[in-house]
């Protein structure tokens, strides 16, 4: 006892107690220096949708509109409707009807938006890695990164209704055919051709490249990716028959990819340093430098040819979407969230 | 487990009555001896055996140890190097992961740990390479006899620890022999409340699937063979198992979990004449990580082994010159599922210094080349620098010095499946420091130093198509200024004042390519610091410590930042009057601020500890 009143160690630690104040700021976690622009602005014809994928694991994930008439880009018009961050690493946009499909792949959900208001109307959670989606009447075909499956949702429920075990790293989807659809298998160097309506895959078609782009162009199927030859960084193009997945034609190409894209006319591929421009006979068209720090995808507008090319910078910047016109010349650069990269061009 | 791990050495406790007395033996060691031209720092504290090297680093220095929770992953950047860039040692052996290339400092537990070294520059440069950033040398046998103590304490989130740590003195051949032993059991559920802010509107919750627990164990022989030569063995298990919780913004229930585990042994024979000190060490690793996502399918096994020789010979040429030289071989056999196929490569690294004085040794000039030989690749960096007395008593001294340095490609970075780049190039530094030193005793100094590091050739991974891979792309400028003071002033003969202050103000830009516009670094905070006040009266202590982490932009464009935070730890203590028993009661972040270190991960809030110590 004598020792507690010799010394002040017990009032002292009974002062800091009685100051304690927990004061709950809520201002404590990543702050986002560039989000003054709120204005929602809604275009009334052809617009672009710029999914920002946002750094991995920093939940900055952002929806980006471009009027392609204004040139106008309006940046986070998700979280300036619905009051609410979009979550970590947005991959890929789908779209039906009146909806969109967000694919937010490290947050393991797909959103669900109007495609007007963009307001938030439905949630599909608790999925593995999910890349891309594909709806097919009353369900939609998620895609896997690690999951090791095709999940089969219920569009009315937003609960999975069925799982298709698939190995390996299932991406990109194309439809070819009623009921029918291809998957790119990432890993396994694939493409399976999926019943959708007994949800089980009928064939499997392996390839020599990774099938990173894949698009369907009337009764043929465009695969592009990169692969090796003779050990060095390579990349080709196959169109396989969309019917029996028979190759058609194929190229070659002596550089890697960056991405890739196509049309009814032609096929679009970047490099590092170039933009090239094939016909659908796998020819060179033309080809360009781009000047592009780090491109990223490429979508192409509909109404005028007018190619767009994101760029990523150095991966911790926001990043560009640069549009070229149909010749490739350079006709502007307008700034939009970190990583764009999925591109949907819709008529509203 | 407790008495698998403890009775060993209660029973080692139980016999130290018949001990040997040992004379005091001053272990020169030129192995981790660090240089008078560059800044350093030590950190001696009682706590370090009971806790991680990650907890001492933060809880001692206001160095920014970046983690994603307690008990965490926790890597230190230092100086505006990456995690990568802070070299990490065991008695001047270095224990990096040779596949990721860093070391989780939450993992480094040392239960017979005496002190820790935080070395820059040049200083970093004499160690090991690869140390742009800095080093960190953890000391386990510079001679000293480990506390014997029994210590536990429980925490307000769940957690339980306890230590024991115990020596007996042999005598073999009637040589005196040193038998050490140290044991750490933690266990630690991590349960606290926080605000999920990422969601809307802001909920409190508590922290799940977040636990962690650690066992290490340490065992020490000291042999003292004569006055010349002393023999030095150590084994040193640990084993951890941890669940990661994901960050708040994703709302997925985290389902991942990892598991390390290490064997490491070392055996150090120190030979000294009066000329001569030959120092030959051999340190053995075996080091398993396994990562498992339930959710995702993924179990990846990585492991790696590690053979390293380490030979120093040190020649007092006269009084005034002292040439130092030394050659590492080190043997790394890796295995990933990730990898193609097993690695198995050879590192070799060879040191030449010399130490000059001059003017009646008030001037120290240090020099010295360094070269490193790894998968066919040469590389050659060095040092130069010089220390002056100011004053006669050597109280104060002026130094400068400047050092290059490099850092070889990690295998992950090399041999990766898919995206490892077997053409990367190392990465190279120049650090510059100079700054001015005053040491009174060992509990008065003062220490201030400028700094400017360049680091080039920073390797990054990249997206490259559907993959991430390894590029030489970055390159980064650091400059600030660190310092530290610690005086003690005894009041009475009954009390002792004592404070301690640790700052780094530093400045950080970046690069992705030589037309690319100058940007901040991520991560690197302008300024951190640390002040602690400690009270002695007779048997009470009481602390009161103040850590500041700065504002830090976590995108490179500068359009997204993590706030800065204050954070408050209080501690008071009581000893009795046999000195033997001791009552500590630790409040962490006193004033229960809110805060992530790292984007979406929230720490915990007001934390109390009590600890029971029992000096045996």
């Amino acid at each position: 006892m004598n020792i507690i009143k010799s010394i002040p160690v017990l009032q002292l630690f009974s002062i800091c107690l009685f100051i304690l104040s927990c004061e709950d700021n809520l201002d404590f976690g990543p702050q986002y220096v560039d989000q003054a622009d709120t204005n929602v602005f809604i275009p009334d014809s052809l617009v672009l949708f710029l999914g920002n994928e946002g750094n991995f694991q920093y939940g900055n994930a952002s929806l980006s509109t471009f009027d392609p008439v204004s040139k106008t880009i309006r940046n986070n018009v998700f979280k300036n409707v619905n009051n609410q961050p979009l979550g970590d690493v947005l991959q890929s946009i789908h779209h039906t009807g009146d909806t969109l499909f967000l694919i937010v792949n490290n947050s393991g959900e797909v959103l669900l938006i109007n495609a007007y208001s963009y307001k938030l109307i439905g949630r599909i959670s608790d999925l593995t890695s999910p890349r891309y989606c594909f709806s097919y009447g009353k369900q939609l075909v998620v895609t896997d990164l690690y999951g090791d499956k095709l999940t089969f949702i219920n569009k009315q429920t937003l609960n999975a209704d069925v799982e298709l075990p698939v190995k390996g790293w299932t991406e990109r989807i194309a439809e070819i055919g009623k009921g029918l659809c291809a998957i790119a298998n990432i890993d396994q160097r694939m493409i399976h051709v999926v019943d959708l309506k007994t949800h089980s895959i009928i064939q499997s078609k392996q390839l020599e490249l990774v099938p990173q782009w894949m698009w369907a162009v009337g009764d043929e199927l465009v695969v592009a990716g990169n692969r090796k030859l003779n050990g060095e960084n390579a990349a080709g193009i196959e169109v396989l028959n969309s019917s029996n997945l028979e190759k058609i034609r194929s190229v070659v190409i002596g550089r890697a990819l960056r991405a890739a894209c196509g049309d009814e006319d032609f096929i679009y591929l970047v490099s590092s340093k170039r933009v090239f421009r094939y016909d659908l006979n796998l020819s060179v068209i033309d080809s360009a430098d781009h000047q592009l720090q780090t491109p990223y995808s490429i979508s192409i507008n509909p109404a005028n040819g007018h190619v767009f090319i994101t760029d990523v910078q150095n991966y911790l910047s926001n990043g560009f979407l640069v549009e070229y016109d149909a010749h490739l010349n350079l006709l502007g650069k307008y700034q939009a969230g970190a990583i764009p990269q999925a591109m949907l061009w819709l008529y509203l | 487990m407790f008495c698998t791990v403890f009775w060993p050495a209660l029973c080692l406790q139980a016999q130290q009555k018949d001990t040997v007395l040992l004379k005091a033996i001053n272990v020169v060691d030129s192995v981790q001896a660090t240089l008078s031209s560059s800044y350093s720092c030590k950190i001696a504290a009682d706590d370090l055996p009971v806790q991680t090297l990650g907890e001492s680093v933060d809880s001692r220095l206001a160095s920014y140890v970046r983690t994603t929770g307690p008990s965490m992953l926790a890597t230190a950047s230092l100086r505006g190097g990456d995690a990568s860039h802070t070299l990490v040692l065991w008695n001047g052996l270095k224990i990096n992961s040779p596949m990721l290339g860093v070391t989780d400092l939450n993992l480094v537990s040392a239960p017979l740990a005496t002190s820790a070294t935080i070395a820059y520059g040049a200083s970093a440069n004499v160690l090991h390479a690869g140390g742009l950033g800095g080093a960190i040398n953890l000391n386990t046998f510079d001679g000293k006899k480990p506390t014997q103590q029994v210590w536990l304490e429980s925490g307000s989130t769940g957690s339980y620890s306890a230590f024991l740590s115990a020596s007996k003195n042999f005598s073999v051949v009637k040589k005196p022999l040193r038998l050490r032993i140290g044991a750490l059991v933690r266990e630690q559920n991590n349960r606290y409340t926080y605000w999920d802010i990422y969601h809307s509107p802001p909920e409190k919750m508590v922290m799940d699937h977040a636990s962690g627990n650690l066992k290490s164990f340490q065992v020490g022989v000291d042999h003292f063979i004569n006055n010349n030569m002393t023999i030095h063995a150590e084994y040193w298990f640990t084993d951890a198992a941890r669940e990661l919780p994901n960050p708040i913004n994703v709302r997925k229930t985290s389902e991942q979990y990892q598991w390390d585990r290490s064997h490491r042994a070392q055996v150090a024979v120190n030979y000294s004449t009066k000329r001569f000190d030959l120092a030959h060490r051999v340190g053995y690793e075996w080091n398993l990580n396994r990562y498992a996502n339930k959710r995702s399918g993924i179990d990846n096994s990585n492991l790696y082994q590690s053979v390293q020789n380490l030979t120093t010979g040190l020649w007092h040429a006269s009084k005034a010159l002292v040439i130092k030289g030394q050659n590492s071989v080190e043997w790394i056999s890796a295995q990933s599922g990730n990898y193609a196929e097993v690695v198995n490569l050879i590192q070799n690294h060879t040191l030449i210094m010399g130490e000059l004085r001059a003017l009646m040794s008030r001037i120290k000039m240090e020099a010295g080349i360094r070269s490193g030989m790894f998968r066919g690749n040469f590389a050659v960096g060095g040092f130069s620098g010089f220390a002056v007395n100011i004053t006669k008593n050597a109280k104060w001294q002026f130094y400068s010095s400047i050092s290059r340095s490099f850092r070889f490609p990690t295998f992950n970075e090399l041999f990766w499946v898919p995206g490892g780049n077997p053409q990367l190039l190392n990465e190279g530094g120049v650090s510059f420091e100079s700054g001015v030193r005053w040491v009174k005793d060992q509990n008065n100094s003062l220490q201030v130093a400028y700094f400017h590091n360049n680091i080039n050739n920073r390797i990054r991974w990249l997206p490259m198509g559907a993959n991430y891979a390894p590029v030489n792309i970055f390159s980064s400028t650091a400059s600030g200024i660190e310092g530290n003071i610690e005086k003690s002033v005894p009041i009475s003969s009954e009390r002792r004042i004592t404070w301690f202050g640790h700052a780094v103000y530093t400045r950080a830009y970046g690069r992705h390519s030589d037309s690319a516009t100058r940007h901040e670094l991520s991560y690197v905070p302008k300024l951190t610091a640390l002040g602690s006040v400690r009270y002695q009266l007779r048997f009470w202590k009481i602390e009161l410590s103040e850590k500041y982490i700065g504002k830090r932009w976590i995108t490179d464009d500068q359009s997204a930042y993590m706030p800065a935070y204050w954070l408050t730890c209080f501690s008071t203590s009581y000893t009795d009057m046999s000195g033997k028993l001791e009552l500590k009661v630790t409040v962490d972040n006193l004033f229960n601020v809110n805060y992530q270190n790292l984007p979406w991960r929230p720490m915990p809030g007001r934390v109390f500890h009590i600890s029971l110590r029992y000096v045996l």
